[in-house]
């Protein structure tokens, strides 16, 4: 039964064994990164191994359940691709910027904001689940600001922290009205005193402090707009983890809250969400279509996808933690798949629409790379992205939004709109010839060809996302 | 005491502590001068303290006194007069924005006020823990106690927090060979 806490044990090691791997072989550049591969691909492997089905619960304080070990393999998942794509960047300039230092703590920083989605994930009170978020966002600073050489990546840190501290004091305000109301600091017992008492003006108040904050750490629209001059200005791989890690820990933390704690209000928040979430997508895909920089540009296209997650978070509980499992994986591919051709692109090029000019006829693979990426994204069959955004609006029409899918489905005639301007850019437009050859070593090739093979796999076979729902509902 | 009962006395005290800290927030933020700002503050944080005294959390008082009061604020103090210049051009506001803000906070605040009265039950002033419950023993026992009431895990990741945090402070801020 113990077996749940090994692959814990193990990452919470991992930032440890890295650095020391650096200090231990000084000389060779390659062993920490050998190291955290690894690592992650152990835990991973490891996760997979563990018979799912009953909630574990260790120290009284620390849960695993079947959505916490499907949140976990999705953020190693997400970590293990994050430095395979960030390896390259601390080997030669990109983007007009300087290549990175600090390999071994760049691996360590990442490791520890995935253990801290896996403390959101396992959280029984609302002071780990505090320090769960806390754990992913801090490491996020410094990770923006990790290329000293660039003011911009500086630029991008400050604006982070400073948002990141208000969303931070939302947060700690509506938990400490919560804790008044309730009188404890127990996610269960918060959510008997919310059965009990489900009109009281403080839980409301607490409520609205914290969707306010968690909206900050999700993009969601009101509080979205540090996300176009942060994902702007830090390195790209950086920006690349934020798109996927933390929207993914800022999306369990608000699972964990509304089909925990706030469980028997869900139906009275759902015109909440739907608002939120409408706006969001909206926000999110009007932003996107004027963008002529491409990592602006994936920006607002993970805008308007957190807006899309948000849509599960209305239906019940099984259909909802499914669906965001499943997104977030399919996710998880496209989004690095894109991730890896912009990195490809922007080494010896500027990140924009227009360096991807000509791109079928030099590099016909990456081309369609992108166009898979793109079409994923958009959420065109038989793609991954397709049965995602599918399983999304079937969760949102268990709670009977209609009217809200009907936008959101419009929605994504926009969005398929700006996502095709990629694919323009790369097999319609005339090449230029003065654009510097591109370059792909065996290392992007691999990561390129796997991933292209994951989103179209995980797209055409339908027994992966039933199996996630058997199991959650077991 | 015989003029005042003692819960009437506590809550005239709180009342007062309170209406002090709030005072001493609003000249914080509105100080023209950062020194100034930065020692309103002292006052708020002891008032915080004081605060937690009367809840008979002395534990948690002497805590914010020497964290906060004494720590925190020295800091900042130090800070301040090592980059005297800062923010002294950054005080132009418009009128228009300073209206505005001060409508929302308004509104907030009515919102917070009206919200907090309805609420039954929050005029209690005496502790509803008990004797004891905050005392530095008890904390300690239950801050690395592993059972129901424990809080070892948001401990230990407490200190995992500090140490990322540390090492990432390190890496941006160090100097790597090649850069001058």
């Amino acid at each position: 039964m113990n077996n749940f806490l090994i692959p814990d044990i193990l990452l919470l090691a991992l930032p440890f064994v890295v650095i020391g791997s650096h200090f231990l072989f000084p000389k060779r550049h390659t062993v920490p990164f050998a190291v955290g591969c690894i690592g992650f691909l152990g835990v991973f492997v490891m996760l997979n191994l563990l018979v799912l089905g009953e909630t574990q619960t260790f120290l009284s304080n620390w849960k695993i359940d079947s959505f916490g070990v499907f949140m976990r393999e999705v953020l190693i998942l997400a970590a293990l691709l994050g430095i395979w794509f960030s390896k390259d960047y601390f080997e030669h300039d990109a983007d007009g910027k300087e290549q990175l230092h600090q390999l071994p703590e760049f691996i360590a920083a990442i490791s520890v904001a995935t253990f801290g989605g896996v403390t959101v994930v396992s959280a029984c009170d609302l002071l780990t689940l505090f320090l769960g978020l806390e754990l992913a966002t801090i490491p996020m600073y410094a990770l923006a600001a990790w290329n000293k050489s660039d003011p911009g990546g500086s630029e991008a840190g400050t604006k982070y922290i400073l948002m990141g501290s208000v969303a931070t004091a939302f947060e700690l305000f509506g938990f400490s009205y919560l804790y008044g109301f309730s009188g404890s600091m127990k996610l269960a017992e918060i959510a008997t005193a919310v059965t009990q008492n489900g009109t009281s003006p403080l839980l409301w108040i607490s409520v609205l402090f914290l969707i306010c904050g968690i909206g900050f750490k999700l993009t969601l629209f009101p509080f979205h707009t540090w996300a176009p001059d942060v994902y702007e200005g830090a390195p790209t791989p950086v920006t690349a983890v934020l798109a996927v890690t933390s929207k993914a820990v800022a999306i369990t933390f608000l699972v964990i809250l509304v089909f925990g704690p706030f469980a028997s209000i869900h139906t009275q928040l759902i015109p909440f969400l739907s608002i939120l979430a409408a706006v969001t997508i909206l926000a999110g895909n009007l932003g996107a279509l004027k963008q002529s920089r491409l990592r602006r540009f994936m920006a607002y296209s993970s805008i308007s996808q957190a807006g899309y997650i948000l849509l599960a978070i209305l239906g019940p509980e099984i259909v909802a933690k499914s669906a965001i499992v499943y997104y977030l994986v399919v996710y998880t591919f496209a989004n690095y798949l894109a991730f890896f051709v912009f990195g490809i692109i922007g080494q010896h090029r500027t990140e924009g629409f227009d360096s991807l000019r000509g791109l079928s006829k030099e590099n016909p693979t990456l081309a369609i790379a992108l166009t898979i990426a793109a079409f994923s994204l958009a959420g065109i069959p038989p793609l991954a992205g397709f049965i995602g955004k599918f399983m999304l609006f079937e969760s949102a029409a268990e709670a009977k939004t209609y009217g809200l899918i009907a936008f959101a489905v419009l929605n994504n005639v926009i969005a398929l709109y700006y996502y095709i301007q990629l694919i323009k850019g790369a097999w319609v437009d005339p090449p230029d010839e003065n654009l510097p050859r591109l370059e792909v070593n065996k290392r992007q090739k691999f990561a390129v060809v796997v991933l292209t093979i994951g989103v179209l796999f995980v797209g055409v076979v339908p027994f992966l996302s039933e199996n996630i729902r058997n199991i959650l509902a077991m | 005491m015989t003029l005042l009962s003692d819960a009437l006395f506590s809550d005239v005290m709180f009342y007062l502590v309170a209406a002090v800290m709030i005072g001493t927030a609003i000249a914080t933020i509105m100080a023209k001068n950062l020194l100034q700002s930065a020692v309103f503050l002292i006052f708020s944080f002891v008032g915080t303290a004081i605060l937690y005294l009367m809840l008979h959390a002395e534990f948690m008082a002497m805590a914010q006194i020497m964290v906060y009061a004494g720590g925190v604020i020295i800091f900042v103090i130090f800070t301040i007069l090592l980059t005297s210049h800062l923010g002294e051009s950054a005080l132009h506001i418009k009128l228009p924005r300073t209206f505005i803000a001060l409508m929302i906070s308004l509104a907030f605040l009515w919102v917070m006020v009206r919200f907090v009265v309805l609420t039954p039950d929050l005029n209690v002033a005496t502790p509803t823990a008990t004797s004891g419950y905050a005392s530095l023993s008890s904390f300690a026992l239950r801050l690395l106690s592993t059972g129901p009431e424990g809080f070892v895990i948001p401990f230990e990741i407490i200190s995992l927090l500090l140490l990322v945090t540390l090492v990432c402070a390190i890496t941006i801020a160090r100097k790597f060979k090649g850069e001058e």
